[in-house]
């Protein structure tokens, strides 16, 4: 979610500058106007947000049930935690790289992962067929119900992700919008509950383990992978000693100790992008493929 | 302007030396005409009244005559000595102011003589003497200087000047009108001429009255006119004529006064340009100098200006850094103290409420002085996953404040304990917080009802689908209308429940009838027994 983002240029982007900044700064010719450069990546960048959406697009508009019941939950599911862990890696990104351009990416990835997260939980209450309705299909079990909590988490922090309500929470608006670490900590026992701690065992967990990775396939351990990158580079005495190697020219030092956990973050989020791909491209062609 | 004038001065200075004329004509005393002295003097009329504002015209027939002329036919013994042509010898003649030039104190018989004979019925002549016209005069003869006299004004009309006058025989309205006018002019010392002037037909004649003293050709009785065009006859020539005489001189006359009067013309018109350029030039310098002398009295003038502006503007500059100051300090403590108040306000809201919302805790620890000293240590917060939980000890030493972009001054006073919340955004934040809470308060109350509904098994294990619990027996039948739905179990046991109970009160009820069948049986075996005994 929108933790720190704002639309607004970054104004300390002049003195901390990157040589990527400078060049982002620059305006080039597009469909016949002068863009900034900046402008341009930041659209191409946002469009894959779009893409769980778009797989799921063609069932919600024909009402397939077969297709919502079946793989709306991987989809849109898997999305909203690729959305959030995309979200999240803005900020250690711009820690590593020190560019800023990317920053704005922050916001749009945020809302897209709770209209993904609402799409999901609207398409799950409707269509599964889990027991008890409504509520027995979005709270019925605990992991649903862990799911309905990050939902309903997210709705104020989708309302306030605006300059109007950063105006108007002023100080509080980054206190609220510290939810985001309860709702990555709600998809863990979301995906906890759902998958289970222990290793893979039958038919549980996705894909079927039929590749002879029973840990990567179940999607707390996609998730655990990815998040210890991020939350390593958020602790304030991790960002420190970045700082001060980049600083003293030992950016290698740097590099040296992200590179293992880039490799597991990469890991992880592999997984996610492959499930989303190839179930995401079944349900865009109507085709439900449930695990 | 000198060295002109419109008339000539009475006295000696008048033209009486006709005895000295030569040329002078005798014998001018004819027997027909009344005055030997003025030979055209209509004799034997009955005279001519003269208007007062005219005297020398003739009114006939109203009044007495005034000046010179009798109408009672009396001698030509006319006292008027110092006109040529009036009869001298009487000393009660009254000269004619307006007339000084006249010549007086001879009978001037011959100059009657000499003048001509008037036309017949000649009209009273005018003598004309305006003021810029110069006198222009034909004599030979040097005379003495024309004293400066005030030009005289208006027309004057002389009186028996020769012609002009009605002769007996014919009637008054038969004579032609003739104006006479004496042009002097007193350029120095210069003789006089007379000559009239006479308007008729569109034409200007000149006709001289006096015959020029040293001209032998100079005939007397004769009409020498000058024949000028008028304005309608412009294309008529000048012409002379000598009259019935035939002297040529005259044209040399006025040939003579004709170029006189034009060097005249010239020579004043060449003064006034003189006098005109003069003027001119002498204006142009007096304006030249009078724009110099004003630049170079502004010039100071708007130096001072200038000078008075800049300090002016200085001054006025250095008045508003002081009063900006004083009211940046003045707006800087008035900030510190409402957000000191701020502060206040609202560590007493969060007093009173943690101490209603938990009045069984124990009191809470004092909190941090509120003051303005506390917006310069501002807590940082802690926006990182990694940073602590937002209560953070006291102890935990303060950092600078962030400064992030997107940040703003009201953000930077930090959100921890101490801080000095806006009014605005506190309750933003508290109604930001109160719908969070009643979200997941929701989400709780959905997940009690169903672990309520449906077990705490089912609800943390589930049958099927991705984490299905193999081998729990859980089926997905629970929801509504399914078999393993929340009650449908309970309800059933009662439905059987309540049909047993329902058998069980018909068996009561027979059970009872046949009680109550089995009582009548008794009652009728009692009544049977009681029968045999009265029989014996």
């Amino acid at each position: 979610m929108a933790t720190t983002t704002t639309e607004r240029p970054e104004k300390r982007t002049a003195a901390r500058a990157t040589s990527v900044d400078a060049w982002m700064d620059t305006e080039t010719r597009f469909l016949g106007r002068d863009v900034k450069r900046q402008a341009l990546w930041l659209w191409a960048l946002r469009l894959p947000a779009l893409i769980p959406v778009l797989f799921m697009s063609p069932a919600i508009v024909t009402v397939n049930s077969a297709v919502l019941d079946g793989v709306e939950a991987d989809v849109l599911g898997t999305g909203s935690m690729l959305l959030l862990i995309l979200t999240l890696l803005i900020s250690p990104l711009a820690t590593l790289t020190r560019q800023r351009w990317f920053i704005p990416l922050r916001r749009w990835y945020g809302i897209m992962f709770a209209v993904t997260a609402f799409a999901d939980a609207i398409a799950a209450g409707i269509t599964t067929s889990f027991a008890g309705g409504v509520f027995g299909r979005l709270a019925g079990h605990s992991f649903l119900l862990a799911g309905l909590a990050m939902v309903l988490l997210l709705i104020p922090l989708f309302l306030t992700a605006n300059n109007a309500a950063q105006r108007w929470l002023g100080l509080y608006w980054k206190v609220l919008h510290r939810l985001t670490y309860v709702i990555w900590a709600l998809l863990f026992v979301h995906l906890a509950l759902l998958e289970g701690l222990g290793f893979q065992r039958g038919t549980n967990g996705p894909s079927s383990a039929v590749d002879g990775n029973p840990i990567m396939h179940q999607r707390v351990y996609q998730l655990t992978a990815c998040s210890i990158f991020l939350l390593v580079f958020r602790l304030p005495g991790v960002k420190r000693w970045v700082g001060e190697q980049q600083q003293a020219g030992r950016d290698w030092k740097v590099w040296l100790a992200v590179l293992p956990l880039a490799v597991l973050f990469v890991a992880g989020i592999a997984f996610m992008l492959n499930e989303q791909i190839a179930k995401g491209t079944g349900a865009f062609l109507l085709h439900a493929e449930d695990d | 302007m000198p060295g002109t004038s419109g008339a000539r001065g009475p006295g000696p200075a008048g033209p009486d030396s006709h005895d000295e004329d030569r040329s002078w004509a005798a014998g001018a005393n004819e027997p027909d005409w009344p005055y030997p002295d003025h030979p055209n003097w209509p004799a034997g009329s009955t005279g001519r009244p003269l208007t007062p504002d005219h005297p020398s015209w003739p009114a006939s027939g109203v009044g007495q005559p005034i000046g010179y002329g009798r109408h009672d036919g009396t001698p030509p013994d006319v006292p008027y000595r110092d006109h040529p042509s009036w009869p001298a010898g009487d000393v009660g003649r009254v000269a004619s102011d307006d007339y000084p030039s006249w010549p007086a104190g001879g009978p001037g018989g011959r100059w009657a003589a000499s003048a001509g004979r008037p036309p017949a019925g000649g009209a009273p002549h005018h003598e004309l003497a305006t003021e810029p016209v110069p006198a222009v005069h034909h004599d030979p003869f040097p005379r003495r200087p024309a004293p400066h006299v005030p030009p005289a004004r208006g027309r004057h009309v002389r009186g028996p000047a020769g012609y002009g006058y009605p002769r007996p025989g014919v009637p008054a309205d038969d004579i032609p009108q003739r104006w006479s006018a004496q042009l002097a002019r007193n350029t120095g010392p210069i003789p006089q001429t007379y000559y009239d002037l006479a308007f008729g037909d569109g034409r200007l004649q000149v006709v001289l009255t006096e015959t020029p003293g040293g001209d032998p050709g100079w005939a007397a009785g004769g009409g020498n006119t000058l024949q000028l065009p008028g304005p309608g006859t412009p294309d008529q020539a000048v012409s002379w004529d000598t009259g019935d005489h035939g002297n040529a001189d005259s044209v040399r006359v006025a040939e003579r006064i004709l170029a006189d009067a034009d060097q005249q013309a010239a020579a004043i018109r060449q003064e006034a340009t003189s006098q005109a350029v003069a003027i001119r030039d002498a204006a142009e310098w007096e304006a030249a100098e009078i724009r110099r002398q004003a630049a170079a009295d502004t010039a100071p003038i708007r130096e001072g200006a200038e000078r008075e502006a800049v300090e002016i503007r200085q001054l006025a500059e250095a008045e508003a850094a002081v009063i900006r100051e004083a009211a940046k300090r003045d707006a800087a403590a008035l900030r510190a103290h409402l957000t000191a108040m701020a502060g206040e306000m609202t560590q007493v809201a969060a007093y009173v409420t943690e101490n209603l919302t938990s009045p069984g805790l124990p009191a809470a620890p004092p909190l941090p002085q509120a003051g303005p000293h506390t917006l310069t240590t501002p807590v940082e917060l802690p926006v990182e996953p990694g940073a602590g939980p937002a209560i953070e000890p006291v102890s935990r030493p303060a950092r600078a404040p962030r400064t992030r972009p997107g940040a703003r001054p009201a953000t930077k006073g930090g959100a921890g304990r101490g801080a000095k919340p806006k009014i605005r955004q506190y309750k933003a934040m508290r109604l930001t917080s109160a719908a969070t809470a009643a979200l997941v308060v929701f989400a709780a109350v959905a997940g009690s009802a169903e672990i309520g509904l449906h077990g705490f098994k089912f609800f943390v294990f589930r049958a099927a689908g991705t984490g299905a619990t193999n081998g729990d027996g859980l089926p997905e039948n629970q929801g509504p209308g399914q078999p393993g739905a929340p009650g449908a179990h309970h309800k059933a046991q009662h439905q059987q429940a309540a049909k047993a109970k329902s058998h069980g009160k018909a068996h009561q009820q027979h059970g009872k009838a046949h009680q109550q069948h089995g009582k009548a049986h008794q009652q009728h075996g009692r009544a049977h027994q009681a029968k045999p005994a009265k029989k014996n």
